[in-house]
């Protein structure tokens, strides 16, 4: 342990006179990695609840071509974060310093998310563009933070293909200073050092990159990283405590705090749309379809604006607000109405984690609302002018989320949506002609996550990008649809049916007196794992779902069934898989069943997910070989 | 009917339609603030029924004021009002960004914008007008962007805006572009010009004019000048002056669609831009701006931001050009060891660039620069070594098309170099850094280029009908012990190498490279000894091979003869096409295959051998197949003579690539005996 304290400590002194021949990188990182973090040291000096300093140097030997985004630095800065004392210098192989970076070579620009109308951020920006590998760079800066809402966390491996020879975390605080952390994949604990104030240093040496394995767990589970929470902190002019989750809430409680008042005019759309309706349900959709047809989402992030909702009444004159806005719009009306309702702040996103209920810190990126009732609770996504009431989805559904109480922050889970839930359930009826022209009548009932795309085909493409992607998504070679018709049911549970109509010029391949047809024609599996290397993570299927198909096609007469496939019937723990053919005279009836559980599989188990991919993808390609009948 | 690019000059068109045409009677009311109950009725327009939003009015305006600085400010006026009817298009009309210029001694303003909202609400139409606090402006470097979001609309929400954009530059009339991603009922253009500019005029597009009017006017002009030190007073000039007005119309403009084979939509999208060809102020004589190519390419030649360092001996590069020539004697490959010096060291940040950015003695040092700043290096280091050579202008053919008869430099992006060895001459382009010697990347095959030197500022013909791209695979397959055994190669053509070196970089995209092919066999393979060759010697294409084994084990075995070769999509789509085709090259795909028949099978049914003719002469399609013996052969060949070609065609191609699918996806079919 001793030792190991001076090495940290004693790692920035050596820092100065790097050597960053790439020499002296073991080949065991360089392996199959596009670049190799060389040393990094991250420094977080909180100095009171309003301040912190934070101090990051690095260097990055690129390896080739598509390493080549890591050697440009970028940090950002707003009216809440300064950045300065930024420095850096290009290596060349053998370690030799060829440039410095000048001030005026940096860029000052301002960040476009390319969402937001207004924002205050700004980037300072600097690449030495040099292409000869290997190569590397060095750089460091330095931001103060006017308060510590939001402290930096420390993820030594940034990336896959990415490889670290040393990496140091260290972050000071003041005596007394409660800090929390949350460690992942750090088999020790930080050294601890009582010295006029804290001192906590985390050492990495010699992390080998990996690559990107599909459906594998989310990054900072997999890597190294650890996270900060501040205890007391100031923000904005501010002040608060997140300790707990019910701290934490209070805070947010408090930037809301006077915001729902609502002017007259809405007071009474209020009072005309909901006086006469009786059932609660009722009245949160009509007063949720108000905020729908009157406003919509434009995205304003100023200052403290980032995490403070514009109040009710700027809501109601513009008919605009950002989520956080139009949240508390919602929360305000439903006020007015005499319901209950809350801000709930979320991570949102598909295939995002919720909030970690052990370690309270304010990693969200959204705002919706909710209003609890006796067995259940009603969802609001207030940004979307489509969403039908209680709907969360694959954006914001199945995940811990944080709900503003008057009594503050309540941890609460947003719906879960099973195989039955997200189903998709479809009709094929099909002609084959003489030429081997395909023409389809196809009826499919979507619900719940699967319904998703058809219900922003319906609402967010107008007329050409809904022609171009129905004309693309189909994997066929050559078709068109030249017939759609869309329905939906917008309950809690979305539902949409869609009619197509679908022309498939040589679908089936007529070759002198054979016919080909592939007889699953429009839900083949696309998806094949590659088994050449071991697997390093578990498999995460985070959503599930349940495809049926039943197929029936007409093809000429006078052929006979050379080759029908076999029936193929697969269940496991993953989910399961089904397909049989039967053919009568000149009629083809297909049934495929095709189910995905959500669950974590270690990675012993890929072989045989791989394998059951394997399967799907050849039974949903198998062809009926017909031939003609000697006439 | 096309209408080809058809400039001309104001003064012409002035002498021959004078005429008064502007109170047409069709013209949609043009005051600001104009909206009736009735505007809102139209739930749909017949221009096209699914469109999210519709432009009333697209107007624009562009005249010339005298400044304070002594000079003329072009005053551009734009007013939209658009009809919203889907949510869709809120994104898109509803916020508006409005980008200026701010530098120490060239600043543009934006004045009068005016904005607002109008609903229909219990059968009155309510204003909502945008606030001044509403407008946000961000600032980075010379650029000023003001942005605003339309307050209170809605599905069926009318909103229109207005502002002048003034700029002091007298030579530049804002292009006009009748045709957006939204249908336009009225979009109108009027330029009023002083008779002392003139202007040429390149239009373009498919669109016909409504209204395309000229007539002459009179104008009065006040210039405020500084005097020469600070105690001399301003003085003022007043006076009048003939001008000519142009106005033009186009009426239900429908939007153009993105289609597959277009170099970029600017070249076919209807749209009129301006070019000051000279100017004749009073009591001066003719002062020519728009000069000849001569004039350009001398002009270019002392300009330091382009051609000077040709002009000058250059020492500096003389550790260099010694360290690339490594004592090599024969001029030839002198020359090709600078180019791969350049090449393989340096390393470009921008495709995009008429002009150095920086001196050629920086790019020497920093080892990195833009297109031009790279090939003008190269260019340096070539004379330097004793060779003649001359920068060439380009425009890449995402950039659009370029005119020959006019110098009007912003059409050109690219620069490449012209060096003489000999008898012969050579293109280079050392900035892509996949090319080899004298070869060029495709994005330069759009039309020609122009030699840039001031005796002789020839025409260059890079034209994509040019270019061929050849590419020939082979494939052996022959029984052993364990089934059946096949050998793959194919040799890539010079865009097909370019995209491989591109692509594989790293062990790891070679090894994905692999296995996507290896999902490509319509059945299971198992393929070893995968190589690509020859991605590190740029002077030869690029081939890919490998071997790979599979084992037959049903009663009929059905085989595709072209393996994982098949053209799987016709990539033309729709079913019309209004613009040409134009394809980056002219393709000469050869398959050859050559296959035992499996041990212990029979030949039942091969496909029918064909040959197709697209056009007679602009390309063929042939699939010759025949079983003799124990032994298949099959030769594909698809052949494409030409790159571009007219919508006129379009039907015949795409007709003709129907067809290669259709035939491609033929199999081979054999039995168990």
């Amino acid at each position: 342990m001793k030792k190991l304290l001076i090495i940290a400590l004693i790692a920035p002194l050596f820092s100065i006179a790097q050597n960053y021949a790439v020499s002296l990188i073991p080949d065991s990182l360089k392996n199959g990695c596009d670049a190799v973090k060389r040393f990094e040291e991250l420094h977080v000096i909180i100095k009171s609840p309003s301040k912190a300093i934070i101090k990051h140097k690095y260097a990055i030997t690129i390896l080739n071509k598509d390493g080549d985004e890591y050697a440009a630095y970028a940090n950002n800065y707003d009216k809440l974060i300064d950045l300065s004392d930024i420095s850096g210098a290009l290596f060349d192989e053998n370690g030799k310093k060829l440039k410095s970076v000048k001030k005026r070579d940096i860029a000052d620009v301002s960040v476009d998310d390319g969402y937001s109308l207004a924002l205050d951020g700004r980037e300072k920006k600097h690449d030495f563009y040099f292409r000869q590998y290997p190569y590397t760079v060095e750089y460091e800066d330095e931001q103060s933070l006017d308060g510590i809402y939001f402290l930096p966390y420390w993820q030594p491996v940034e990336n896959e293909k990415i490889a670290v020879q040393q990496s140091t975390f260290i972050v000071e605080t003041p005596d007394g200073y409660q800090l929390r952390y949350k460690q992942n994949n750090y088999n020790a604990q930080p050294t601890i050092v009582n010295n006029n104030g804290t001192a906590y240093t985390w050492v990495v040496n010699n992390l080998k990159g990996f690559k990107y394995e599909p459906l594998q767990p989310p990054f900072q589970e997999i890597t190294t990283a650890v996270f900060l929470g501040a205890s007391d902190f100031s923000f904005g002019g501010y002040s608060g405590n997140m300790n707990t989750w019910a701290d934490l809430g209070k805070f947010q409680q408090q930037l809301n705090n006077g915001r729902d008042e609502l002017p007259d005019n809405i007071k009474q759309d209020v009072q005309r749309l909901t006086a006469s309706i009786t059932d609660v349900r009722e009245k949160v959709r009509i007063l949720y379809e108000y905020l729908q047809s009157n406003t919509r989402y434009i995205s304003i992030q100023l200052g403290i604006g980032g995490w403070q909702p514009f109040d009710a009444k700027y809501v109601a004159t513009k008919k605009y607000g950002d989520c956080k806005a139009l949240s508390n719009f919602m929360v305000s009306l439903l006020k007015q109405a005499g319901i209950k309702a809350n801000y709930v702040l979320i991570n949102a996103g598909n295939g995002r984690k919720g909030l970690n209920e052990d370690f309270p810190a304010p990693y969200f990126n959204h705002v919706i609302a909710c209003v609890p009732m006796a067995k259940d609770t009603i969802w609001l996504e207030c940004t979307s002018a489509t969403t039908p009431a209680g709907y969360m989805g694959s954006f914001t559904g199945n995940r811990k989320a944080l709900l503003i109480g008057d009594d503050g922050g309540h941890v609460v889970n947003t719906p879960l949506y099973t195989a039955e839930d997200n189903k998709q359930l479809r009709k094929t009826d099909a002609l084959v002609d003489a030429e081997g022209n395909l023409t389809a009548d196809v009826n499919t009932h979507f619900s719940g996550i699967q319904q998703e795309t058809q219900h922003s085909l319906i609402h967010d493409a107008n007329k050409e990008q809904r022609d171009k992607y129905l004309n693309s998504v189909l994997n066929l070679p050559t078709y068109t649809i030249d017939k759609y018709d869309y329905k939906e049911d917008k309950k809690t549970l979305p539902t949409v049916d869609e009619y197509l109509h679908v022309l498939a010029p040589n679908y089936a391949s007529v070759s002198g007196k054979r016919l080909f047809i592939q007889a699953d024609v429009f839900n083949k599996s696309t998806t094949k794992f590659n088994t050449d290397n071991p697997r390093k993570f578990d498999l995460l299927f985070r959503s599930a779902y349940k495809d049926i198909d039943t197929i029936n096609i007409t093809i000429p007469q006078g052929y006979t069934a050379e080759n029908i496939p076999p029936a193929t019937d697969i269940k496991n723990k993953f989910g399961s898989y089904s397909i049989s053919y039967k053919v009568e005279v000149n009629k083809i009836f297909v049934l495929r069943v095709n189910q995905r559980n959500i669950g974590r599989y270690p990675p012993s188990d890929f072989a045989e997910f791989a394998k059951f991919y394997e399967d799907i993808y050849k039974a949903d390609r198998s062809k009926i070989v017909f031939v003609k009948k000697d006439s | 009917m096309i209408k080809s690019i058809n400039p001309c000059h104001a003064l012409l068109l002035a002498v021959l339609f004078s005429t008064n045409a502007f109170s047409q009677k069709d013209r949609p009311d043009m005051k600001f603030g104009n909206v009736k109950p009735a505007d809102f009725l139209p739930q749909a327009y017949a221009i096209d029924s699914s469109a999210s939003a519709i432009f009333l009015i697209d107007q624009g305006a562009t005249h010339y004021n005298g400044n304070n600085e002594g000079g003329f400010d072009v005053v551009f006026e734009t007013h939209e009002k658009i009809r919203l009817l889907k949510k869709t298009s809120f994104e898109d009309v509803a916020t508006v960004k409005i980008q200026l210029v701010k530098t120490n001694d060239y600043e543009e303003k934006l004045d009068d914008l005016e904005a607002a909202t109008f609903n229909l609400e219990n059968g009155q139409v309510v204003k909502t007008k945008l606030e001044k606090s509403s407008i946000f402006k961000d600032k980075d470097g010379d650029y000023i962007t003001v942005k605003f979001t339309f307050p209170n609309i809605k599905e069926g929400s009318i909103i229109e805006y207005k502002y002048k954009h003034i700029t002091p530059a007298f030579w530049r009339i804002p292009a006009w572009t009748f045709q957006g991603v939204y249908p336009r009922l009225w979009s109108e253009y009027s330029v009023e010009i002083p008779e002392f500019y003139d202007f040429v005029f390149l239009q373009q597009g498919y669109l016909p004019f409504h209204i395309d009017s000229v007539k002459t006017s009179h104008d009065n002009f006040n210039i405020t000048s500084h005097g020469s030190s600070a105690d001399s007073r301003l003085s003022t000039y007043s006076f009048g002056a003939n001008t000519v007005q142009h106005f033009w119309v186009v009426k239900d403009a429908v939007p153009l669609k993105d289609e597959s084979f277009t170099t970029t939509l600017q070249n076919h999208v209807s749209k009129i831009e301006f070019q000051l060809s000279s100017i004749r102020y009073p009591e001066r004589p003719v002062e020519p701006y728009l000069r000849d190519w001569y004039k350009v390419s001398e002009d270019l030649m002392k300009d330091e931001d382009f051609g000077e360092v040709l002009s000058h001996d250059n020492n500096w590069l003389k550790d260099d050009v010694k360290k690339a020539v490594d004592n090599e004697k024969d001029p030839l490959e002198k020359a090709k060891k600078i180019f791969a010096y350049v090449r393989d060291n340096f390393s470009c940040n921008d495709y995009s660039y008429r002009y150095l950015s920086q001196t050629p003695k920086k790019t020497l040092q920093l080892k990195k620069g833009n297109v031009v700043d790279i090939n003008m290096l190269l260019a340096a280091m070539l004379q330097y070594a004793g060779f003649e050579v001359h920068p060439v202008l380009l425009s890449t053919r995402k950039h659009g098309k370029t005119l020959d008869v006019y110098p009007i430099m912003t059409k050109f992006n690219y620069m490449i170099t012209q060096a003489v060895i000999g008898d012969k001459s050579y293109l280079l382009d050392a900035a892509s850094g996949d090319v080899a010697f004298g070869k060029l990347p495709v994005r330069c095959y759009n039309g020609s280029a122009r030699i840039i030197e001031a005796t002789n500022p020839a025409l260059i013909n890079l034209s994509a009908d040019s270019l061929k791209e050849s590419r020939i695979t082979a494939v052996f397959i022959v029984n052993d012990e364990k089934g059946l055994a096949g050998s793959y190669a194919s040799t890539f053509g010079h865009a097909g190498s370019i995209d491989l070196r591109d692509e594989l970089h790293t062990d790891e995209n070679k090894k994905d490279f692999y296995n996507k092919e290896k999902k490509e066999f319509p059945f299971e393979v198992e393929m070893t000894d995968a190589v690509v060759d020859s991605l590190k010697l740029m002077d030869n294409p690029v081939a890919f091979k490998y071997t790979f084994k599979f084992k037959p084990e049903d009663d009929m075995l059905y085989l595709n003869p072209l393996l994982t070769e098949t053209t799987k999509e016709n990539p033309f789509k729709s079913a019309e096409r209004i613009y040409p085709v134009e394809m980056p090259y002219c393709v000469d795909e050869v398959y050859l295959l050559n296959m035992e028949i499996p041990k212990g099978y029979k030949v039942e049914e091969v496909p029918k051998s064909s040959r197709v003719m697209l056009n007679e002469t602009d390309g063929m399609f042939e699939y010759i197949i025949a079983a003799s013996g124990d032994h298949i052969q099959l030769r594909c060949r698809l052949n494409i003579k030409k790159a571009n070609f007219t919508p006129d065609d379009y039907q015949t191609l795409r007709d003709f690539y129907a067809f290669v699918v259709k035939k491609e996806a033929e199999q081979i079919v054999f039995k168990k005996m």
